[in-house]
C-alpha cells in the first residue's frame, strides 16, 4: 500500500495531532448530534477514539453528512476503523431475535491523516501519518560540515605523522 | 363496489405483484456496472453503464427496469439499478496522480462522485433486494462493505454478496464467505461472465 499524506489546511494540528477518546456517556448525551461533533472534530484535524462507536445506520449518516462537507483543500473525506456494526459473527439470541450487534470500539479520523493499513475480524491496524514522517524521507545520512570544520581539516591535512611504507621493490 | 369488481381486484391483484428493485452496491472499483452491464445484456440484450478503471465513474444511479430474469425454472421481472460507489473519503488528487486526470476534471470528477454517495445511500430506501458487489481479491473487512452489510441487517433487505472478480489468479471468494457467513456469496466474474447462472439462480431464491 502506498502512502501518501496529503497537505492540507490543518487548524489544530501544528504541535502534532490531538487523540480525543470518548467515552459512551458523552457520546450518548449527544444525541442527534453526535454525527456533528465527530464531523466537525475529524474537520478540526482530531482523531477521536470513541468507546462505543456508531451504529451502522449512523455510520452511513456520517458517510453522508461527510460525502456533503468534503472540500478539496482542506476536507477530503473520513477514515473510520472500527469493530462497529461487526457483522461477521453475531450471538444466537441476536440471531433468534434479529437483532443487529451492538456498536464496538471505533476510531474516527481525516482521511489525508490517518490510514488503515490492515483489518481483519478481529485486529485493525492503523497509522497516523504526521509532518514528522513526510520530513524522514529527506532526513540524510550525511552530517552537515560546519566552516569552522573545514578549516580545521585543511590545517591537518599534511600534518600526521610521517610513516614510510615499505615497498615491495625494498 | 359490487362483489364482482371485489373478487375480479383481489384476483388481478393476485397477478400484480411488486416489481422488485435489486440495488447494485458496493464500494468504487468493485465491479458494479460491470455486472449491471452483464445482467443487462444477457437479458435484455443492452448494457447499462460505461465501465471504466478510474474509480467512481458511475456517478449517477442508473436504472433498468423490467429485466426479466429466467433461472430455477421460474421466470421473474426485476428493476435493476446500478448504484456509484460508495466512500468516505474522496480525493481529487488521486485522479490526477494515478490516472494522469486533468485537475479541473479531476476536481468536478469527485465533486460529481461525493453527490453519487449520498444518491446512492438514498436508494437503500427505495430498493427491495441488495447485490452488494466485493471485488474477492480485495480484503473483505473494509469499513463499505462492513457499514453497508449492517445497514441491509438492519433494513432486513434480502443481500446477496457478489464476490466479484473471480476471474484473477488472486481472487478468494472463500475468504468473503468466512468473512460473512450469514450471507449467500456467489463466486463470479462479471467480466468472463463466470458463475452467472449461479447468480441467477441465487436471486431467484433470495428475491422471489
Amino acid at each position: 500500500m502506498e502512502l501518501r499524506r496529503r497537505v492540507l489546511k490543518e487548524p489544530l494540528s501544528k504541535g502534532g495531532i490531538s487523540i480525543d477518546l470518548i467515552s459512551t456517556e458523552r457520546l450518548e448525551e449527544m444525541g442527534r448530534e453526535k454525527i456533528r461533533f465527530i464531523l466537525d472534530s475529524v474537520k478540526d484535524g482530531k482523531v477521536l477514539v470513541l468507546e462505543k462507536g456508531l451504529t451502522s445506520s449512523e455510520e452511513l449518516e456520517l458517510i453522508k453528512v461527510t460525502m456533503s462537507e468534503i472540500d478539496h483543500d482542506s476536507f477530503i473525506g473520513v477514515e473510520t476503523p472500527g469493530f462497529t456494526g461487526n457483522v461477521t459473527r453475531r450471538t444466537l439470541l441476536q440471531r433468534l431475535l434479529r437483532r443487529p450487534p451492538p456498536p464496538r470500539m471505533m476510531v474516527v479520523g481525516p482521511a489525508h491523516l490517518l490510514k488503515t493499513i490492515k483489518k481483519d475480524g478481529r485486529t485493525i491496524e492503523a497509522i497516523i501519518l504526521t509532518r514528522a514522517s513526510d520530513e524522514e524521507e529527506e532526513i540524510s545520512d550525511e552530517i552537515p560540515i560546519s566552516e569552522d570544520e573545514i578549516e580545521i581539516m585543511e590545517s591537518m591535512e599534511g600534518a600526521g605523522p610521517d610513516i614510510e611504507i615499505p615497498s615491495d621493490e625494498e | 363496489m359490487g362483489l364482482f369488481d371485489s373478487l375480479l381486484k383481489g384476483l388481478l391483484g393476485l397477478f400484480r405483484k411488486k416489481q422488485a428493485s435489486i440495488g447494485i452496491y458496493g464500494p468504487p472499483n468493485a465491479g458494479k456496472t460491470t455486472l449491471a452491464n452483464r445482467i443487462s445484456r444477457d437479458w435484455t440484450g443492452k448494457p447499462m453503464g460505461k465501465t471504466s478503471e478510474i474509480p467512481h465513474e458511475t456517478r449517477k444511479a442508473k436504472e433498468r427496469k423490467e429485466v426479466v430474469i429466467k433461472a430455477a425454472g421460474s421466470r421473474i421481472s426485476f428493476d435493476i439499478v446500478d448504484t456509484p460507489g460508495i466512500a468516505t473519503k474522496i480525493d481529487f488528487h488521486n485522479f490526477v496522480e494515478d490516472y494522469g486526470m486533468d485537475e479541473d476534471k479531476a476536481k468536478q470528477r469527485a465533486k460529481e462522485a461525493t453527490e453519487g454517495v449520498i444518491e446512492a445511500i438514498k436508494w437503500l430506501d427505495k430498493v427491495d433486494g441488495v447485490l452488494l458487489v466485493m471485488d474477492a481479491a480485495e480484503d473483505p473487512f473494509n469499513q463499505v462493505n462492513v457499514t453497508l452489510l449492517g445497514n441491509l441487517e438492519a433494513r432486513k433487505l434480502p443481500t446477496i454478496i457478489v464476490a466479484n472478480k473471480m476471474d484473477l489468479d488472486e481472487a478468494s471468494p472463500a475468504t468473503i464467505r468466512d468473512a460473512f457467513p450469514q450471507h449467500p456469496t456467489i463466486p463470479v466474474s462479471a467480466l468472463a461472465g463466470y458463475g452467472m447462472d449461479n447468480l441467477y439462480k441465487a436471486m431467484m431464491k433470495y428475491f422471489r
